[in-house]
């Protein structure tokens, strides 16, 4: 269909919309014209991605002039894949009313996901890849092999030797240098599949090729990391010009996102295996003045000039990535303590020494970065500004060695990267010292958090540097804690409502066992066997009730896997087995995604299945469970981090100091939106039905309540929210006997709109908005 | 006391002289045991038996009397106790009398007559179930097949041979059609025999039932002796069979192995063909082991029975390690095996491609893992690892399907992220694809429409407003008779066509009078008369389907038998007429009702006269 907002035409890849889509749409133009931020929590399931899309492409095109890029960023690469494809699907509608227009996307992923080299694509983990990769494409190795730089292709190749020809390259890789257009890619959108499928075809490295077509696309898709972690976006997103919109779907857990890509662990293994490497680092200096001394001379002039200069070569062979370096630091020369390389060895040696000492510390200790830079220079005498330039330095110097198989200094850089956080920022970070894994262990497994606070450091370049920056998720409840965790102000700040004419989910708040004993996943009572049983219980009831597939999230592994042993024992799982089969999430993500393949089988052949999996886990971020393959989402418990850990107290007490945000309101609002996340899953349009349960007494309060998303908590009946196990199959049965009647009530005008209901309604609104 | 070798096949709880005990049939003798003794009293060997008698299916207490061979003559009757006691009997029956035939074979007394089984009333021959081969007339379905001698007849053989027959029994009672066709065809008529019935395509689509056999077996721990028994379980015979129909799958739970009865200090575990089966696909490490040792180096009974014993058996049943098992180096390889299957992911190379929409890999591989590890609540343990590995590798086993299947489920790849984006409720709906009605029964759906036709009677006060309407429509009535509706030739076709039809439908009702009026309800034949032409229409046809198949290709035999056959059953429709005409029905619509028969069995019989005689 095809529509106007003001004065956008839009076009809609679907005969109908719904009203909330519609008024999504809206909110969006607003915040696109205002060039602000905003904050949108569209109801899971009403396709989301499709009218962000539209409106947004429809406004690139309406704006031709403007050349405003899209930078849509999700979780996981299953999402990624939809979102290209419903791209694809929008851009395919839009030339099929007749409109032709230049328009080029595409998704960005790992090397392991995207490689095609024979032997290198072989491998499982993305760090093996890189590693083969690097030694397959660096300039270094390629000059040893002949090849010359694209640039300098006029002069006459030189013949290559038999030692040259003897080096292995990715023939991907020589393919796509070798081509002189600036993007040898035609336009279109691809999905990763599709970059694989041409890249086969034209022997073109897919990796390589979507890096290099960045700058040239209306639209590009990846994941967060791309864009927030300063290791990453260093990499790949350092070109894109200030009037990009930038989207985070899927928003919902980006503070956490945000505080990983600046938190670094480090335990005796890192530091012993960093050791090693400067040992080699060492070995390799030597060899280096032996043989091209004047090579290690040309780096110390060049950084003397600073390191914007230094970084110019960076961009061929941008393999190592450092954390974020404030710009006027970069046009400042690299103290002279560490220009000449065996000093800046001898420095990484002593600061590593340094941190080895710490660690011997048998007791817990927190302290602010600057504490610690305090103690170091007592002790060791290291400033604050060489450490400061020590991840930079560290590449610098890898560059100038020459070194291809990095693998082995993944522990060294991430002691530079945190030599460089720790001396960067003073606030917003805390040290904290383990010696033990848990309070009961006795054997000493000393670790070093490095932990980041607070989610706005990171994202702060984001919000400085585009004008337009999106947050949008079915769960954004409260929506005003994301402003405030990530500190920025949104120009529009909306929650939609689901339309309905059926009610077609089913919110319930189990709070006792068919025994009346309150059920609970509170620290107190979670093992007890009369808990558990009922919890056993309410799982084996629905099993019978429900058809198909049913989906029980755990607040945490290690209690869904007690939970999983006891039911075992207590011969529950049997029973379930007579009516659904049981797959379990495991920490092997390929394992997982076996288990989960299967699960859905399970489902399509009719025999019907239970997935345990946990609700901070790999399969409640991104996985969908509409239709059949979820009928009911069981919530097991409220899924409360973890409270005695002491990064979680740290962040708590920097959230209530610095946002005047309680511990308990952050906490509370933080399982919700776990909570909420996983049962929203199981919806996917509005026909589609499914019965959202949670488990748990605590579920029924206020506070809890309150912070569940608008549209799920709209729908909460009170009748429903203090059920015990009977009266919540009794109503479970009602609800889906309901739901299996053929549905042909009209929902045209109420929860489907035509255009002309977006005429006269959406106009409607509009006025109403204006007065 | 038991013999040696002796094996136990069939075992039910009776009463005999109001005693409880359990009646046993074994490879030799029919036997009884009262509960809490070791004496086995009566017990008759299969030779001494001259005849079994039982209640009817009707009647409430279930018995089984066993008579011996004169000169002495005793009987024996049993009373069936258990809940399944009907199917028990039944099974013990035709164990029997199977076994008394091979065992009278054996003494080469082919005079006796074969073992057969009377009812203890006297009501009508076909009335009970059991007794479709009537005491009188001994038939092929309950003595062994012939030719084969006993001795080369392996026990397998005969116990599929056994069920099969107890299954083609339970049909014959469940189906009613069946049953009239198999009296009529192999019992009254003889023109088939009891193979070519069943292997009939039009039967073997009747048949949806197939027997089950369980073996069960009992592990008695203190004399450490092991017998494997076999019980058909009836109740579970809903399964099918002959192949083609829909196949059961695989029950989804976990072998769950629980020691059965408890008799005195003895433990027994119940083993039924499906259980093990079950095992071996639970624990492939058992079938390893089993291919390995059996029969080679270990019986069968003996490898159970250490599987039993064996402290893998303990520990898949109770989760925890036993304290007092023997060392067992069969077993505690499986042991070693199944924990280190489980203790590894499983190996992921030929599920390399997963829907790009559930791929967890790629979003792990995406990029680098950075930030805090997670606090130990959220680091999956490695205790229970194992046991979840078992749960989900157990739930894929249930899901496998045979290779053949698994070709069409692996197809549709390509579209698969396209489908999962797509909302359906936002399309415009498709007008649904049409379906052909399917009118099972054509007469009444006539006859209602027929009804609904006279539906809207004129009434008094309707009439002069349509009347009014009408007028009003006609005084505005303009033909324009200049406008073409359509082609000339498309209007010459049509009428042409019509004409066509109407003629044909003429000519047709003008040779067969019959046509209208049995149309008419008024011409209702009698149920007798309506039940006997069914009867005979369905006889007819599968003496037909038996001549055409042996027509092409050509099996001289039958296909003789078979003409034989038709030439009867064309006078036998004499039999129908003097029927219907006793019970003063009109004979012409019988005759035409059955006409499209009679017709068919002349066209058989011309083709089988136009065949040129077989060359010698």
């Amino acid at each position: 269909m095809i529509f106007n907002i003001d004065d956008l035409t839009v076009h809609f890849p679907y005969d109908k919309i719904y009203p909330e889509q519609y008024h999504y749409m809206c909110d969006l133009k607003k915040a696109l014209d205002a060039q602000g931020h905003c904050v949108l929590e569209m109801p899971s399931g009403t396709g989301k991605t499709v009218s962000l899309l539209a409106l947004i492409v429809a406004y690139q095109m309406h704006h031709r002039n403007q050349q405003r890029k899209l930078v849509y960023c999700s979780r996981t690469v299953p999402e990624i894949e939809k979102a290209l494809a419903e791209l694809k699907r929008l851009i395919a509608y839009r030339q099929s009313c007749g409109l032709e227009e230049d328009f080029f996307a595409l998704g960005l992923t790992s090397r392991k996901n995207l490689c095609l080299h024979p032997v290198v694509s072989k491998e499982r983990k993305n760090r093996v890849v890189d590693t083969k990769c690097r030694e397959l494409t660096a300039s270094w190795v390629r000059a040893a092999a002949g090849k010359t730089r694209g640039g300098e292709a006029n002069e006459a190749p030189p013949e290559q030797t038999a030692e040259q020809a003897s080096i292995e390259l990715c023939g991907f890789y020589e393919q796509l240098e070798a081509t002189n257009v600036p993007n040898p890619i035609p336009n279109g959108v691809y999905t990763l599949e599709d970059l694989k499928e041409y890249g086969k075809r034209m022997k073109f490295c897919p990796y390589y090729l979507s890096r290099r077509a960045i700058s040239f696309a209306n639209v590009v898709i990846y994941s967060y990391h791309y864009l927030l972690d300063p290791k990453v976006a260093d990499l790949v997103s350092k070109e894109l010009s200030k009037d990009c919109i930038v989207v985070f779907d899927e928003a919902h857990n980006i503070d956490n996102v945000c505080i990983e890509s600046l938190s670094i662990d480090l335990t005796r293994p890192v530091l012993d295996a960093s050791a090693r490497s400067v040992a080699l680092l060492a070995e390799r200096i030597e060899e280096i003045k032996r043989t091209d001394a004047d090579k290690l001379k040309r780096e110390y002039s060049r950084l003397v000039e600073g390191l914007r200069d230094a970084s110019a070569a960076r961009d061929e062979n941008s393999y190592m990535s450092n954390p974020v370096l404030p710009d006027d630091l970069l046009k400042e020369a690299v103290p002279g303590n560490i220009r000449r390389a065996e000093h800046f060895v001898a420095f990484l040696r002593r600061f590593i020494e340094y941190l080895k000492t710490r660690l011997r510390v048998m007791h817990v200790v927190a302290e602010t970065p600057v504490s610690f830079l305090q103690h170091l220079k007592d002790v060791t005498y290291i400033e604050r500004k060489p450490l400061r330039f020590c991840a930079e330095r560290l590449t610098s110097l890898v560059r100038t060695l020459e070194l291809s198989d990095l693998d082995d200094y993944g522990s060294l850089q991430k002691v530079a990267g945190f030599a460089t956080l720790v001396s960067t920022y003073d606030k917003g970070f805390l040290l904290i010292l383990e010696p033990f894994e848990t309070d009961t262990a006795t054997v000493p497994n000393p670790i070093l958090h490095f932990t980041c606070l607070d989610a706005s450091i990171a994202i702060k370049p984001v919000f400085e540097r585009f004008s337009t920056v999106v947050i949008t998720s079915g769960t954004l409840s409260p929506l005003d804690m994301y402003p405030k965790i990530l500190d920025f102000s949104a120009v529009v700040q909306e929650s939609y409502s689901m339309t309905l004419t059926r009610k077609c989910f089913l919110p319930m708040m189990i709070t006792r066992g068919s025994d009346q004993v309150a059920i609970s996943s509170k620290f107190e009572v979670r093992n007890d066997p009369a808990v558990v049983r009922n919890f056993g219980q309410i799982m084996v009831e629905f099993a019978k009730a429900v058809p198909d597939g049913i989906v029980c999230f755990f607040p945490s592994y290690l209690y869904m896997e007690s939970i999983v042993s006891m039911w075992n024992d207590m011969g529950i799982l049997n029973e379930a087995w007579k009516h659904k089969l049981i797959f379990v999430e495991t920490p092997d993500a390929a394992e997982t995604t076996l288990a989960l393949d299967n699960y859905r089988k399970a489902c399509d052949n009719g025999r019907g299945a239970i997935l345990l999996s946990v609700a901070r886990g790999k399969v409640s971020e991104g996985i969908d469970f509409d239709h059949n393959y979820g009928r009911a989402v069981i919530m097991f418990g409220i899924p409360y981090q973890y409270t005695e850990s002491r990064i979680l107290k740290a962040r708590l007490e920097y959230l209530r100091d610095n946002h005047h945000i309680r511990e308990n309101d952050f906490l509370t609002f933080d399982a919700m939106r776990h909570a909420a996340q996983c049962v929203g899953r199981v919806l996917r349009g509005k026909t589609d039905y499914g019965l959202m349960v949670f488990v748990d007494k605590r579920f029924a309060r206020a506070d809890k309540r309150s912070k569940l998303p608008k549209w799920i908590n709209e729908n909460v009946m009170d009748a429903s929210t203090n059920l015990s196990t009977d009266m919540a199959i009794a109503s479970a049965k009602k609800f889906l006997r309901s739901m299996a009647q053929p549905y042909d009530t009209n929902q045209m005008g109420v929860s489907l709109w035509s255009v002309k209901d977006i005429e006269t309604k959406g106009y409607k609104r509009s006025a109403v908005i204006a007065k | 006391m038991w013999e040696p070798d002796e094996q136990l096949v069939l075992r039910a709880n009776t009463k005999y002289k109001k005693k409880d005990g359990t009646l046993f049939a074994t490879s030799r003798r029919v036997a009884w045991q009262q509960s809490g003794s070791r004496q086995l009293h009566p017990a008759v060997p299969y030779g001494d038996i001259q005849v079994q008698m039982q209640s009817p299916a009707t009647d409430k207490n279930i018995k089984l009397k066993i008579v011996t061979n004169p000169p002495d003559p005793k009987s024996f009757v049993f009373m069936f106790e258990s809940s399944r006691a009907l199917a028990e009997r039944e099974a013990i029956k035709a164990f029997v009398s199977e076994s008394m035939a091979r065992a009278r074979q054996l003494a080469g007394d082919k005079t006796a007559t074969p073992a057969s089984v009377a009812t203890l009333t006297n009501d009508s021959p076909i009335s009970s179930v059991a007794s479709t081969p009537a005491p009188s007339t001994p038939t092929a379905t309950l003595t062994p097949s012939n030719g084969a001698t006993p001795a080369a007849l392996s026990p397998n053989l005969n116990v599929s041979r056994q069920e099969e027959i107890t299954n083609r029994r339970q049909l014959l009672s469940s189906n009613k059609e069946l049953h009239t066709l198999h009296s009529e065809l192999v019992i009254n008529g003889r023109n088939v025999t009891e193979e070519e019935f069943w292997e009939s395509p039009y039967v073997q689509k009747i048949r949806q039932v197939l027997p089950f056999i369980c073996i069960s077996a009992v592990f008695a721990s203190i004399e450490q002796t092991f017998i494997i028994m076999y019980i058909p379980l009836q109740q579970m015979k809903k399964d099918a069979a002959s192949k083609e129909g829909q196949q059961k799958g695989k029950s989804s739970k976990m072998v769950e192995l629980r020691p059965g009865q408890q008799e005195g200090s003895d433990v027994k575990y119940t083993l039924t063909s499906q259980i093990i089966h079950d095992i071996f696909a639970q624990y492939p490490s058992v079938k390893r082991a089993y291919d390995a040792n059996v029969p080679d180096k270990l019986s069968e009974h003996n490898f159970w029975r250490r599987f039993l014993a064996s402290e893998f058996f303990h520990r898949t049943r109770t989760g925890n390690r036993s304290t007092n098992a023997v060392a067992d180096d069969v077993f505690d390889k499986c042991l070693r095996e199944e924990d280190a299957e489980n203790l590894n992911a499983p190996s992921l190379a030929e599920y390399d491609h997963f829907k790009k929409t559930i791929d967890l890999n790629a979003t792990a591989e995406d990029h680098n893992e950075s930030g805090n590890a997670p606090d130990f609540t959220m680091r999956p343990g490695s205790k229970n690892l194992p046991l979840i590995r078992r749960f989900n590798r157990h739930a894929m086993r249930v899901l496998e399907v045979p290779t053949k299947r698994r070709r069409d489920a692996a197809d549709d790849k390509e579209d698969d992220v396209t489908s999962e984006i797509i909302i359906s409720d936002l399309m415009e709906e498709l007008p649904p694809s049409r379906t052909v009605l399917d009118i099972q029964d054509t007469r009444r759906y006539f006859e209602s429409q027929s009804r609904s036709q006279d539906q809207h009677p004129l009434t008094n006060g309707n009439a002069s407003s349509i009347l009014s309407s009408f007028s009003e429509q006609f005084s505005h009535f303009d033909p324009d008779l200049t406008k073409q509706l359509m082609t000339p030739r498309a209007a010459i076709n049509v009428t042409g066509s019509l004409t066509e039809i109407i003629k044909h439908k003429n000519m047709n009702q003008s040779m067969d009078p019959g046509w209208f009026s049995l149309t008419c309800d008024h011409l209702k034949l009698p149920a007798q008369v309506q039940q006997k032409m069914i009867d005979y229409h369905s006889t007819t046809n599968e003496i037909l389907r038996h001549f055409w198949s042996s027509f092409v290709p050509y099996k001289a035999e039958k296909n003789r038998r078979m003409v034989d056959s038709l030439k009867r059953q064309k006078d036998k429709m004499s039999e129908v007429l003097i029927t219907a005409n006793s019970l003063k029905a009109n004979l012409d619509a019988v005759k035409h009702a059955l006409s499209p028969v009679i017709k068919a069995v002349d066209t058989a019989l011309k083709s089988a006269e136009k065949r040129p005689p077989p060359r010698k």
